[in-house]
């Protein structure tokens, strides 16, 4: 038997990776640093809460950043959009920073235990963006940026809302992840739109469903080309680039999710 | 494909500081017997926690790298539920099976003892692999190898609302026509780093919890877990009717005080199921004993249902267990409407005198309909479950 056919609209893009602060910089051809000693522009986090800006992480940033950037393209107002925030390890940083400072037999510090939950850039935006609406935060590893599409598909269908799709991962720690497996940070949105919603549509996407990718993944640094979250962003670049095809969302390493990409 | 109103809960399996399995949670609530205890672990301050004492299955040996304390729970869990599993993998096709658990600190426990060892020793264990033991990915990877679901498969991560929002996804999943059943559920496991970060935040208890009380002064940390079956058609105990969610738009750790968050996810399942407040019969209460939560969802639940409705908090039985906290509380309230009964409130007297809703102060024993199971989270998260009997 086959899959359902499940149909997506695009209706905007964002992306964050370093030395690549937008999709204005990813179509003028920049790619990625290839060393995390190199000097490049952070997030900004401009639509982040001042308040809350001095305490967001750096992948909170990025998240906010191309979350913003998607939103204005498909002109979705953010306070009342759903979101679905994805990462294969989330804040884990802050959160190794908890551990030494237990390591220390320091006291925790409040605002880090606060900000070190998986949910912090979904918690961060909905309260920037006076979201009283729909945000979740999840997580499946390699398979995240394919189930946060699942969930999307539920939210279009019922209540039939747009939806922002925002994954991320920052750098790999260290001292937990080998070189050979280690990855730096990137961040990348989309804008979904139900088919009735009057945006002008970047793509069309079916799926996700488990398939032979037939389009190549975006030429990147290798630690940027193993971050989880980096078969998503070989879909932007399908977007962004007008191409049609099956890209797979895990890079291989997953479960096997692709979408196809069509024309809008 | 229209939303669909009623889903069956064809099984569910639990354990938490109350016991093991269903006989014995259900036990210990009908006797208003406590799980609460010594933390299991040395600890710089005082408090009690919702302890598992009972032994936990090991992991198949070709699972054995996966092994932790959430992956044997998970196991454990498994193990309960599989005669109900086997019904739905006779049903439904494994791709059209899928699993959304919620966890708010997946293998942070193992981390924590990866992190102690890599100080004193200068490098993590041997048996130690981030990506199996850390990573909530890994969790949910082992739950579809024990359980044979092939569908899409994700954990949900938002802190305490972590064992609630997957009910949600099961309904847009399966009325979106992805899946026809979702093995949903939570859970959490007991880690220094979270009775630490809480105790930073002055929101932990030195004693048992009073959630609702005038002197109530902080929450106790659980851990343990719930999985229950939610299909397309099925038979079984009881139905999902509804799931509100909402945020609150407030502040990333305090919850919105008028607790206009929480008033907005109760009526948006309320809403969503086309029934009105006096439809149902019991809430169990987020109620985690903080001064803060429990003012704001008292004022929330009187705003929606007044004071008659009978509320109670079990974390005052379990303690909270975070990301379980959600899946086991409506696993409990299944329970109810099985038995016919509402435990009562651990800890309530003397009730705050603000909180005007009908706490439980004794077992409750009379037919349960419809029952709503709220959660709140950091970050302004919320989400009620809205479940009725069979």
């Amino acid at each position: 038997m086959s899959e359902p056919t499940r149909q997506l609209h695009v209706a905007g893009v964002g992306l964050w990776l370093p030395g690549v602060p937008n999709v204005e910089a990813w179509r003028g051809g920049a790619r990625g640093i290839t060393s995390r000693d190199e000097e490049f522009p952070k997030p900004s986090g401009a639509s982040i809460e001042r308040r809350a800006r001095r305490r967001a992480s750096p992948l909170c940033r990025a998240l906010a950043d191309a979350y913003c950037t998607a939103a204005t393209q498909a002109n979705i107002d953010v306070s009342t959009t759903s979101s679905v925030f994805g990462s294969a390890l989330g804040e884990v940083t802050t959160m190794l920073g908890l551990l030494d400072e237990m390591s220390r037999h320091e006291p925790l510090s409040p605002m880090a235990f606060a900000t070190s939950v998986h949910s912090a850039a979904a918690g961060t935006m909905s309260i920037s963006a006076g979201n009283r609406g729909f945000t979740t935060s999840i997580s499946a590893y390699n398979d995240t940026a394919a189930t946060a599409l699942f969930e999307a598909i539920g939210l279009l269908h019922s209540p039939g809302a747009p939806v922002i799709v925002a994954c991320g991962d920052e750098n790999s720690p260290d001292r937990f992840v080998s070189e050979d497996h280690a990855f730096d940070m990137l961040a990348v949105t989309l804008a979904l739109v139900p088919p009735d919603h009057p945006a002008p549509r970047l793509a069309r996407l079916s799926g996700p469903h488990r398939a032979e990718a037939d389009l190549p993944p975006a030429a990147l640094p290798p630690r940027l080309g193993r971050n989880p979250q980096a078969g998503l962003l070989d879909l932007v670049a399908a977007i962004v680039a007008g191409q049609t095809g099956t890209v797979a969302l895990d890079r291989g390493r997953g479960t096997g999710w692709c979408v196809t990409v069509s024309e809008a | 494909m229209g939303s669909p109103s009623l889903l069956p809960i064809t099984g569910y399996s639990v354990c938490n500081a109350l016991g093991p399995d269903r006989t014995a949670v259900l036990q210990h609530l009908r006797q208003g017997q406590r799980g609460l205890g010594e933390v299991p672990f040395p600890l710089p301050f005082a408090t009690v926690a919702g302890a598992v004492r009972d032994p936990l299955p090991e992991l198949p040996p070709e699972l054995a790298g996966w092994s932790n304390r959430p992956t044997r729970f998970a196991k454990h869990l498994v193990d309960q539920l599989e005669p109900a599993l086997a019904r739905t993998r006779e049903r439904w096709r494994p791709e059209r099976i899928g699993i959304v658990l919620g966890t708010s600190t997946s293998g942070a426990d193992a981390t924590e003892h990866a992190y102690a060892h890599f100080i004193e020793h200068g490098a993590l264990p041997d048996d130690y692999d981030f990506r199996k033991q850390h990573t909530f990915g890994a969790l949910v990877d082992v739950l579809g190898r024990l359980t044979g679901a092939r569908g899409p498969a994700w954990a949900v991560s938002t802190t305490c609302t972590s064992g609630a929002k997957p009910f949600g996804s099961a309904r847009r999943l399966i009325a979106s026509d992805v899946l026809d059943a979702v093995i949903v559920g939570g859970i959490d496991t007991l880690c220094a780093m979270t009775l630490s970060g809480f105790h930073a935040l002055g929101a932990l208890s030195s004693a048992a919890c009073k959630p609702f009380s005038q002197e109530r002064d902080g929450i106790n940390i659980g851990e343990g877990g719930a999985l229950l079956l939610i299909e397309r058609r099925g038979d079984g105990p009881a139905v999902l009717e509804a799931v509100g969610e909402s945020s609150d738009a407030y502040h990333i750790s305090a919850p919105h005080p008028e607790g206009l968050g929480a008033r907005l996810a109760m009526q948006r399942a309320l809403h969503e199921a086309g029934i009105e407040p006096g439809d149902v019969d019991h809430i169990n209460a987020h109620g985690t004993g903080t001064p803060l939560n429990d003012a704001a969802e008292g004022k929330a639940i009187t705003a929606v249902f007044g004071d008659e409705i009978p509320v109670v908090s079990t974390k005052g039985y379990t303690g909270h267990t975070l990301g379980g906290a959600g899946a086991i509380e409506a696993a409990i309230s299944v329970m109810c409407m099985e038995e016919g009964f509402v435990p009562p409130s651990p800890g309530v007297e003397p009730q705050d005198p603000k909180i005007t809703a009908n706490i439980t102060r004794a077992l409750i024993e009379r037919p349960l309909r419809r029952v709503l199971s709220n959660s709140f989270a950091f970050g302004g998260s919320n989400a009620s479950v809205l479940m009725r009997s069979a």
